[in-house]
């Protein structure tokens, strides 16, 4: 587990390129404060060690920042929660900071606007804005459906394997049956079909052997 | 890729299964030359008695298990059920379907592979040659159960045991005689069974064990006749298959200690010797093969039952028919250009055929090939070539199991055909 202290100045680090001033921690609450663009932002910190519930607990409390004005982030572990997860989380207002072994990631909140909501300056928000939401919306529903068909690649390609281990392993058994005592029985005897096989020299039971009726009864159907 | 699939799992997974009259054979085609048995037979126990032993709820009892309540006695007649002892199964017969079903799925489940990539057995049961059209039916509704329940069985078919028969012994144009315990089948093949030229005699291996029954109460021994297997076994020891009847009688009467045999029954003090009744032992024989000589009217005047005529579904049973009758009666409805060549070839299969010819006794005595051989020259029909099928037991699954393996999987079962694969695996 990544240690708190080391954790702070991480994120004081990538704060500061972003242009913003620290102005302290509050180490009761878990949380760093920056200043910058006429803003206060708060970031509240998760641990390796937190789980789901401290990940919802920090949603809420951070959508309270968010109305009273404040800019909130959350710092949480990577593996902590899933796309959808952190998708629904943005959409509050509420922004992310990811971390695990290398450097912090940063994903900005996503606002949602309204029709005849009105920017700080007084002008209109574009309703393109809805549009976006939709649309990262489907870029999201895509994203799934592309992992899914990569696992499905991923098992085609393994089933192509297994047919090809399949052959190997048939003709070995082949190999075998040729070279078993007929007082051994296998739990599964591959007998080859005349036609594929003719220069088989497999022990074929008595009855089999040069039966007429093999030929007729494949003509079947 | 998939029928390359479909084909070589069915080559795998091909499962026979005889359901003789009474043996039940099966087993998959991985069993070689030689199949399992089990007795035909199924027992239907007082439920106490049955959870008790066996700590489960289970209706019949079937395959090595049913030995654990022979001791019963006085209720077994009615509690020990022999499904197909005929050769059909009444449509209305619950008990007899219900030992069909547990004897199936006893020896299905006895052979189910454990572990990934099993869709259940390509089964291919045999069934006697004059079964009716509902059997069929209602075997295929008890393989579908089977297979939904416990994906016992992928596919399965059903061939006539005489068809099976002529597989086994690579006969592709033949006449199969099969000879079961209480019927006779005359079944023609030319490369698929020629169903109606079927001719069925209502005569068996249990019409042998009546005469010996008699034979054996004019002998002293009555009090035996009630024990079925023990004068089955008798007949297997002491009886005889005569040329002709006529001159071995005489050559008995002539010669009473060449014929004259004791039977020691195995493990106890008995022993049951003919004494001057030894002539009879060539009635037994005859009459497997031919009931009219004069001298059986005796026997059927004192008690001991004619065979009769008798009708089921569509197929008449003839009772008193003789054997190269039978065989003539179903050749001659088959065409006249294959009738040569259906002659040429006769198979004799079942246990009824296995007559003993004493070393002392072989120019009186012939096996059942010789017998057939003579009656068809007496009747005219020469050229006549009949063979005894070798393990005549073992046939029927071996036929069923080439049967299976050669058939293609694609080949939908066809009731106009009646031959192909039921496919129950979705």
């Amino acid at each position: 587990m990544i240690p708190r202290a080391i954790l702070e100045r991480k994120v004081i680090n990538h704060m500061s390129k972003q242009g913003l001033k620290f102005e302290g921690s509050n180490v009761e609450e878990g949380t760093l404060r920056f200043v910058g663009d006429g803003s206060t932002y708060v970031v509240k910190m998760l641990d390796e060690t937190d789980g789901k519930p401290e990940l919802i607990s920090a949603a809420l409390q951070s959508a309270f920042w968010a109305v009273k004005g404040e800019r909130p982030y959350i710092l949480v572990p990577k593996s902590m929660a899933s796309m959808d997860e952190l998708m629904a989380i943005r959409l509050h207002g509420i922004g992310l900071l990811l971390y695990g072994s290398h450097e912090i990631e940063e994903l900005p909140p996503i606002v949602k606007h309204m029709r005849g909501d009105k920017k700080e300056d007084g002008s209109k928000v574009s309703v393109e804005h809805d549009s976006i939401l939709h649309m990262l919306e489907r870029i999201e529903r895509l994203e799934r459906l592309i992992h899914k068909m990569n696992e499905v690649d991923a098992l085609v390609s393994r089933l192509e394997r297994l047919e090809v281990l399949y052959g190997e392993i048939s003709n070995k058994l082949l190999a075998l049956e040729g070279a078993r005592p007929l007082h051994i029985k296998t739990t599964v005897l591959d007998i080859p079909s005349k036609s594929n096989n003719p220069g088989s020299e497999i022990e074929l039971p008595s009855f089999m052997k040069d039966n007429p009726w093999l030929d007729i009864l494949a003509g079947k159907g | 890729m998939v029928e390359m699939y479909d084909e070589d799992y069915k080559k795998r997974y091909v499962f026979g299964a005889d359901y003789g009259t009474s043996e039940f054979k099966y087993g998959p085609i991985t069993q070689g030359e030689r199949p399992l048995a089990v007795e035909n037979r199924g027992y239907f126990p007082e439920k106490s008695v049955l959870s008790q032993i066996m700590g489960v709820d289970r209706e019949v009892v079937v395959g090595k298990d049913v030995t654990l309540f022979l001791e019963s006695g006085a209720e077994l007649a009615t509690r020990l059920v022999y499904p197909m002892r005929e050769g059909i199964i009444a449509k209305d017969d619950a008990k007899a379907w219900k030992v069909v079903k547990e004897l199936t799925r006893y020896a299905l489940e006895e052979f189910k592979p454990k572990g990934w990539g099993f869709n259940g057995f390509y089964v291919v049961a045999a069934l006697s040659a004059v079964a009716p059209r509902y059997m069929y039916e209602m075997f295929f509704d008890m393989f579908d159960s089977m297979a939904k329940d416990a994906g016992l069985v992928h596919s399965a078919t059903i061939i006539p045991q005489p068809l099976a028969v002529a597989i086994a012994h690579k006969k592709t144009s033949c006449v199969v005689v099969e000879s079961g315990h209480g019927n006779t089948q005359f079944a023609p093949i030319s490369r698929a069974p020629i169903r109606g030229a079927v001719i069925a005699l209502n005569r068996g291996g249990s019409d042998a064990n009546a005469i010996m029954a008699e034979i054996l109460k004019d002998a002293g021994y009555g009090d035996l006749v009630a024990e079925e297997t023990l004068v089955r076994k008798v007949k297997e020891s002491l009886g005889l298959l005569p040329a002709d009847l006529n001159s071995a009688i005489t050559f008995a009467k002539n010669n009473p200690d060449a014929v004259r045999a004791v039977y020691a029954v195995p493990g106890t003090r008995l022993k049951i010797d003919l004494a001057e009744n030894s002539w009879a032992r060539f009635l037994v024989g005859e009459y497997v093969f031919n009931p009219n000589h004069e001298i059986f009217q005796s026997y059927f005047r004192r008690g001991m039952p004619r065979p009769r005529d008798t009708k089921v579904g569509d197929v008449v049973f003839y009772g008193m028919l003789d054997m190269a009758e039978a065989i003539t009666t179903a050749v001659e409805k088959c065409p006249v250009e294959l009738q040569p060549l259906l002659y040429s070839q006769i198979l004799l299969s079942g246990g009824n055929f296995s007559w003993k010819v004493p070393e002392k006794l072989k120019n009186v005595c012939v096996d059942s090939a010789m017998k057939i051989k003579r009656m068809m020259a007496e009747k005219g029909i020469e050229n006549v070539e009949v063979t005894m099928a070798s393990e005549p037991q073992y046939s029927v699954w071996r036929g069923c199991i080439v049967y299976g393996y050669a058939v293609p999987a694609s080949y939908s079962w066809s009731w106009e055909k009646m031959e192909g694969w039921m496919n129950f695996y979705k």
